[in-house]
């Protein structure tokens, strides 16, 4: 699972810094427009390289951070077939965080470079996980919706034009396909249960709904989205587009079951085809990806905790002698 | 009927470490000590929580007893016949290694020897997880041997974790009431040649990987689990597992 | 910080303050191969941090090997792994050329049918 890599196209980090020979550059375009994939010994350009490991990257945390609201209801699934299925679930993502870290291995930065980025706050994920898992009914909505979200982005950039971004998220996305059936099992489960577990599930969702359509990131017109990011298939459909297409999918959904959405202007207007909703508090979306959501402390603190108490393992099995290799992915 | 009784019994203890240890285990998912081996610890989790399934599936289905949701998650810590050992606290990976590493090499050695038991389902079962129980084994002893061997802090975790377990472990092979029956049906030898076995096993290994086997014949070990008489960790274990299925008790989740 | 989740509540986060960024914290980069079914070829499937050979294998086996069949799986060091440059695969670019090599372009049959026609005829 994982959350849009939003990159903000007015950070000055993000503008381009060297001037490449044109001819590098053309050809480099040529390769991309013919559908080949870019390679790690390929030569790219510098700010492709930085766009890319960013957005890697960033996946990568955010599903290594994505098992934590998750984790929170491991210990207490309610039977059998949700323990085993949740734990799974949370170990696929871990699993994917390991393939996306080797992925953005390839383009030059460290998993450990990265870990530490992320433990003290320097590297991003999505801001969906700086929000709590409150009640069992978050797992269901978790594991049908977020997930359900995340699919359409990874689906989206398993397209893009790096070979082992591509590769990772090819699986990555094989995966998804039994997280989004055990998400729906599950909140099938409580929409049909008793009408405390309706409420819990209700609640849920009403929590949830504008992380979720912070998801996908500022609406297009705000979000100047960078042409160039567009035709080296770095970013490739914009952040309206994902929207509107994860509410063709899921809406239906989440009504056939009688519960509501939390939005009393959410609809479709039949002549655009585009959904139409009230704006989400983009305040607090700004607010939680500079660090003041309910849970960024604690998400960083765990990863923080998880270093310092494990460096003995790590430490015990160094060797001096060791220099280090790209992984190829 | 006296062998009934002694099959259950068996089934229970089995059933009952299985679930709790990989309960414990499933505590590491997400926080385990490096990507690889998070992913490793939580599949071994997932197959201890699957061998409970399935051998409280054997119960139900054998024996009348209820459903494996309601023996795993419905009954009191009173009812539960697992040893200590899975109970104790996940306290650090050392720890958690080496319980698993005690652990599974009696849980390999016991289903080994059930794959050959008079009670066929429970004889297929053995058969059916012992590749499972094989990994186990296999990742247990690479941790085991690659630690001991790592630096002095690594091998000193790993060290006081053995014989900080071992009074514990040897609470696995407390022995029931019906061992006699076990043999002569033909489905178990007993707990005390089982024990004898591991000894030698694992004192080969620990030895191997140079490290000391405590002198178990001077440690007290840990009993009662096998008699419902449980540590203190138990209840707060069950209270949080079954927090979401108390909830409601006539709901289905 | 009081957590909801009871794991996280068991273990003393503030211990984490002493956490320290450090580059040099790195095992051994391994290359995974994997057999789906016997008689088919290894596939390179991914790579994975390891402290030696064994541990590679034992961890490949879950991260790579627990959603698929599997027959076989190999682990080799990535340092162990030689490749060819970008610039280099233009020493490819005349294979598909190469016609000499290829089944389709050996055509015996007109021949044989004309041989066979003139030997009617004689």
């Amino acid at each position: 699972m994982y959350g849009n890599a939003f990159i903000d196209p007015n950070d000055p980090r993000n503008k381009q810094e060297v001037e490449e020979s044109q001819e590098l550059l053309d050809a480099f375009q040529a390769k991309i427009d013919n559908g080949q994939k870019i390679e790690p010994s390929d030569w790219m350009p510098k700010m492709y390289r930085k766009q890319l490991t960013r957005m890697i990257e960033q996946h990568a945390n955010s599903e290594l951070i994505g098992a934590l609201p998750e984790g929170t209801w491991i210990t207490r699934a309610p039977n059998f077939k949700r323990k085993m299925a949740l734990i799974a679930k949370v170990q696929d993502e871990v699993g994917h965080a390991q393939l996306l870290y080797n992925a953005a291995e390839t383009l030059g930065k460290s998993r450990e470079a990265m870990l530490n980025d992320l433990m003290i706050g320097k590297a991003k994920y999505s801001n969906v996980f700086n929000y709590p898992a409150e009640t069992w009914g978050d797992i269901a909505v978790i594991g049908f919706l977020v997930d359900g979200a995340a699919i359409v982005n990874q689906l989206i950039n398993s397209k893009g034009s790096y070979g082992p971004y591509c590769r990772a998220l090819k699986r990555i996305c094989a995966e998804e396909a039994f997280h989004l059936k055990q998400g729906h099992d599950n909140l099938v489960a409580l929409a049909v249960g008793t009408p405390e577990q309706r409420q819990m599930l209700q609640d849920a969702v009403n929590r949830w709904w504008q992380p979720l359509m912070h998801f996908f990131g500022p609406p297009d017109k705000q979000s100047v989205h960078s042409e160039q990011l567009m035709r080296w298939k770095v970013k490739l459909a914009s952040n309206d587009d994902m929207r509107n297409q994860f509410l063709d999918q899921y809406v239906p959904k989440i009504l056939e079951l009688g519960l509501s959405i939390p939005d009393p202007n959410l609809r479709k207007n039949s002549e655009t085809k585009r959904w139409e909703m009230s704006d989400p508090d983009w305040d607090e979306f700004y607010r939680v990806i500079k660090g003041d959501g309910p849970c960024n402390k604690e998400r960083l603190a765990v990863r923080r905790w998880v270093k310092e108490h494990h460096q003995w393992v790590t430490d015990a099995l160094l060797r001096p002698e060791r220099v280090r290799t790209v992984p190829l992915a | 009927m006296h062998r009934d009784e002694a099959i259950k019994e068996l089934l229970f203890k089995m059933a009952d470490d299985a679930l709790i240890l990989g309960h414990r285990n499933s505590e590491w998912t997400g926080i385990g000590p490096t990507l690889e081996e998070d992913i490793a610890f939580s599949s071994m989790a997932q197959d201890k929580i699957g061998h409970a399934f399935q051998l409280y599936t054997i119960l139900h289905e054998h024996f009348g007893e209820a459903n494996p949701d309601i023996l795993g998650f419905k009954r009191s810590e009173k009812e539960f016949k697992c040893c200590h050992l899975v109970e104790l606290p996940t306290v650090d990976y050392a720890f958690s290694l080496v319980r698993h590493f005690l652990f599974d090499y009696a849980d390999g050695l016991r289903y080994e020897e059930l794959q050959n038991a008079s009670f066929e389902p429970l004889a297929q079962l053995a058969k059916k997880i012992k590749g499972e129980i094989k990994y186990h084994t296999m990742h247990a002893n690479v941790w085991i041997k690659l630690l001991a061997q790592g630096n002095e802090e690594s091998k000193a975790r790993i060290q006081s974790a053995i014989n900080e377990a071992m009074p514990y472990a040897l609470g696995i092979f407390e022995p029931s009431e019906y061992e006699k029956t076990l043999q002569e049906e033909k489905i178990f030898s007993g707990e005390n040649a089982l024990q004898t076995k591991w000894v030698e096993t694992i004192q080969t290994l620990i030895e191997k990987a140079g490290l000391e086997m405590p002198d178990i014949t001077i440690l007290k070990p840990q009993l009662g689990g096998r008699k419902a008489y449980h540590t203190e960790h138990l209840k707060p274990l069950l209270d949080e597992m079954t927090e979401v299925v108390r909830m409601d008790e006539n709901a289905s989740w | 910080m009081k957590s909801l989740d009871p794991r996280i509540n068991r273990v003393d986060l503030e211990k984490g303050e002493n956490a320290e960024s450090n580059m040099d914290n790195f095992w051994e980069s391994f290359e995974v191969f994997h057999q789906k079914k016997t008689g088919t070829a290894y596939t390179h499937v991914g790579s994975l941090q390891a402290a030696n050979h064994e541990m590679a294998l034992v961890l490949a086996k879950e991260q790579y090997g627990r959603r698929q069949t599997t027959t076989g799986l190999w682990v080799a060091k990535t340092s162990n792994i030689f490749g060819l440059e970008e610039s280099e695969i233009e020493m490819f670019e005349t294979t598909p050329s190469k016609k000499h090599r290829e089944a389709v372009v050996y055509k015996t049959r007109d021949k044989i049918t004309a041989f066979k026609n003139r030997n009617k005829d004689a």
